[in-house]
């Protein structure tokens, strides 16, 4: 089969020099042993003629000769035909003339070489989805018909044959060749693709359930045989039974194998028994829909584990994503931070060297003055202390998971706050008013932290209404007692601008900002506060106008 | 007068600069935002801006695109906590004076506004003089303008006598009091002159 392969592993292109021999040696290795099968299995399958037309009650080798050609292409009718010619002459042992011979081959050929050749342009040879396993069905169909009509015609058109007995004898004929390509092609198809990736491990793993179905087939055939003849077939939906459950377990690949064990079998019996011809072709018939039901189910089987692999694919893919975007985000944490210490240092650090240097050289002066001196130094020490603070800040924030924690009154947090901003914000004519319930239960964090989060939410609200130039700036700062679980929410809602939706969407990831001079970094550092605290921080709403943020923290039950 | 005008809107970085400078005997004036800056200064204003980079509302940059759009000819020297490459070349493309990153090297600060009062001082002693120059030049007869660019081009009292059919003598007096209305010393000064006013190519 290892040539094949080869030549397979490209079918579209003809006759293309590829590896070290050529292709076109490729392609008749390829058609001769594909012929070998079919004069092979020709032989096997021969039941009987009927004036000389092989009336096989199956044809096992069109089945593998049409895969052959769905696969690499029609130019593989050839094969079709001079499998039909030796056939004739070796199997038959046909009386015809050569003539005649030549007509059925290169009906046959030309038949099924068109099928296929259509049906190449629609048909994913792997069949993966129920709409190919149908293609395929439909394809042999079709080809069954017009081959057999054309033959008859032929027949007829010869006065060999009359027309009741053209009619007697396209019957099984076309039950025949539509069951060979329904059992052997997909089986030819998927061994095709399945071989070069079977281990000996896999194979032996599966010998024992294989030997299973053997087992109960022989059984069941048995079973039929005992019962003699007509009401024979009455038992055959005995043979659903392995043939559904080898593709429940396998999919389509263990329907394919399912139905040719059944369909050999059948044969066999038939060879054994010696059944009349016409009561094999009902047989042939419940076979067929057999194996329309096997194919559809393996392929539906095929289908969902493709599809469970597809998800998992792209859990696989997110969690990768989610962990890259992890890792960026602490990085750009870490990395912004960095840049914000740096810049907040740099401000006390510049004002107090030149305080300092406006000391040194005042006193350098003839005429000292000792309080200017005294001044500047004063003013120095206190930036000093304020670029100490801004490092002790940093550091205290980085010191994740031990937070000082202690009992806070929102009100009184809140007000807090509003001292330290509230200048700012009645500068730029923006009013603030605030909404704490009333015996409003004490929350447990931080207090440094959550004074950062609200002074953080406030100072966004001013900056937002201060860009947008609006001179009517309101900011509502609310905290209230919600239930389930017990929790006290903080919102911040302003009339400013408002957000776009790419922004709210970002908005908690480092380095998001839309302040000319902002860092984007406030709001994640926010987030990973309250979420310390056992909380959460969300955008209610990005509606310009009513811009709201809010966050809420746990209360701790009094026990 | 000429002041050296401190624009930050950081109070303490503001303050400490303007000490400072005051401490150095600059006249200094404050301003927390390029807006309350230019609202203050007129065109008339002589002296050297300090201004911050990275402000809200108009940044440094702006405000030296501005001051050139308005026609003021201030120096500006820009400071910025992290200076980069690209903000330096916006900086100096503007018409910066100076780019200096904070924390402030105070000789280069000083540096850099001396260089930028000097600049404007040359500029303005340039100027009235020009002035001046244009002044002295209106005031001279049509005919001693005739004179005046032959001179400039090179002709002697000859050439301009039979060029414009006057005697040497006549042609002598309107060249002193040419001399004289112009406050040339010599004709090579005249030549100046005449370059300065475009009356001649350089």
């Amino acid at each position: 089969m290892s040539f094949v392969r080869k030549e397979l592993a490209h079918p579209n292109t003809t006759l293309s020099p590829s590896g070290t021999s050529p292709a076109w040696l490729h392609s008749i290795a390829t058609g001769l042993s594909f012929l070998f099968a079919y004069v092979a299995l020709e032989w096997v399958s021969f039941i009987h003629e009927y004036k000389g037309l092989p009336v096989t009650p199956w044809n096992p080798g069109l089945g593998v000769v049409f895969a052959l050609m769905l696969y690499a292409g029609a130019r593989y009718a050839l094969v079709l035909f001079l499998g039909v010619l030796i056939a004739e002459i070796a199997v038959l042992r046909t009386n015809l003339n050569w003539q005649f011979i030549l007509g059925i081959g290169i009906i046959i050929a030309v038949g099924y070489g068109a099928v296929a050749h259509i049906a190449r342009y629609w048909l994913d040879v792997e069949l993966n989805r129920l709409r190919d396993v149908f293609l395929l069905l439909a394809a042999g169909a079709v080809g069954a018909l017009l081959v057999a009509g054309l033959l008859g015609l032929l027949l007829i058109a010869d006065a060999q044959l009359n027309v009741t007995d053209v009619l007697v004898a396209s019957g099984p004929l076309l039950v025949g060749d539509a069951i060979g390509i329904a059992v052997m092609t997909p089986l030819t198809l998927r061994l095709i693709l399945r071989i070069p990736h079977l281990s000996m491990t896999t194979l032996r793993a599966l010998a024992p359930e294989v030997a299973l179905y053997v087992a109960v087939v022989v059984l069941f055939l048995w079973f039929i045989g005992l019962t003699e003849s007509e009401s024979g077939f009455k038992l055959f939906y005995l043979f659903f039974l392995p043939v559904v459950v080898a593709a429940i377990r396998y999919g389509l690949d263990g329907a394919c194998l399912g139905l040719a064990l059944t369909q050999f079998a059948l044969v066999g019996l038939l060879h054994w028994h010696g059944y009349d011809a016409n009561v094999f072709t009902e047989f042939q018939v419940l076979m067929l829909v057999l194996t329309a039901t096997g194919l559809t189910v393996g392929v539906t089987v095929n289908e969902r584990q493709q599809a469970d692999r597809e998800v998992l694919e792209v859990e696989a893919l997110l969690r990768g994503k989610e962990a890259e975007a992890e890792q960026a985000a602490r990085f750009n944490l870490v990395s912004s931070m960095a840049s914000a210490l740096a810049h907040e240092i740099n401000q006390p650090i510049t004002a107090a060297r030149a305080l300092g240097r406006a000391a040194q050289h005042l006193l350098h002066q003839d005429d000292v003055n000792r309080a200017r001196v005294d001044d500047n130094l004063t003013t120095m020490i206190a930036q000093i202390d304020h670029a100490a603070s801004v490092v002790k800040r940093m550091r205290e924030f980085l010191r994740r998971g031990e937070p000082h924690i202690s009992t806070i009154t929102l009100r009184s947090l809140i007000e807090e706050s509003l001292l330290l901003i509230g200048t700012e914000a009645s500068g730029k004519a923006i009013r603030i008013d605030v909404d704490v319930a009333p015996q409003l239960p004490p929350v447990y964090a931080d207090r440094v932290q959550l004074q950062q989060v609200i002074l953080n939410l406030v100072q966004n609200s001013v900056d937002a209404i201060a860009g947008a130039g609006q001179m009517d700036g309101r900011i509502r700062i609310a905290a209230a007692l919600y239930q389930d679980p017990p929790r006290v929410e903080v919102s911040v809602v302003d009339n400013g601008p408002g957000l776009t939706p790419e922004l709210a969407a970002r908005l908690f990831q480092p380095l998001t900002t839309s302040k000319r001079d902002g860092l984007g970094l406030g709001l994640s550092i926010c987030a990973t506060i309250i979420q310390t605290h056992h909380g959460r921080l969300w955008l209610q709403s990005g509606a310009p106008g009513a811009t709201e943020f809010r966050f809420w923290l746990p209360i701790q039950q009094a026990t | 007068m000429t002041a050296v005008f401190v624009i930050d809107d950081q109070d303490s970085v503001r303050h400490a600069l303007g000490e400072m400078l005051r401490v150095f005997g600059f006249t200094v004036e404050l301003f927390d935002s390029a807006a309350s800056f230019l609202q203050a200064v007129g065109p008339g204003r002589a002296g050297c801006v300090v201004a911050d980079v990275r402000m809200p509302g108009m940044d440094g940059i702006e405000l030296v695109r501005e001051l050139s759009r308005r026609k003021i000819a201030l120096p500006v020297v820009l400071i910025s906590g992290h200076a980069d490459v690209p903000m330096a070349v916006a900086g100096i493309k503007a018409g910066a004076e100076d780019f200096i990153e904070k924390p402030i090297d105070d000789r280069q600060l000083v540096a850099a506004i001396n260089r930028g009062l000097a600049r404007t001082f040359e500029q303005q002693v340039a100027k009235q003089s020009m002035d001046a120059l244009g002044e002295s030049f209106a005031r001279l007869t049509p005919r001693q303008v005739e004179i005046f660019d032959l001179v400039a081009n090179g002709f002697t009292s000859q050439a301009i006598a039979s060029t414009l059919d006057i005697s040497v003598r006549t042609v002598e007096s309107y060249r002193a009091q040419i001399m004289e209305k112009m406050q040339a010393e010599s004709v090579a000064v005249l030549v100046r002159q005449a370059i300065r006013l475009g009356r001649i190519a350089p």
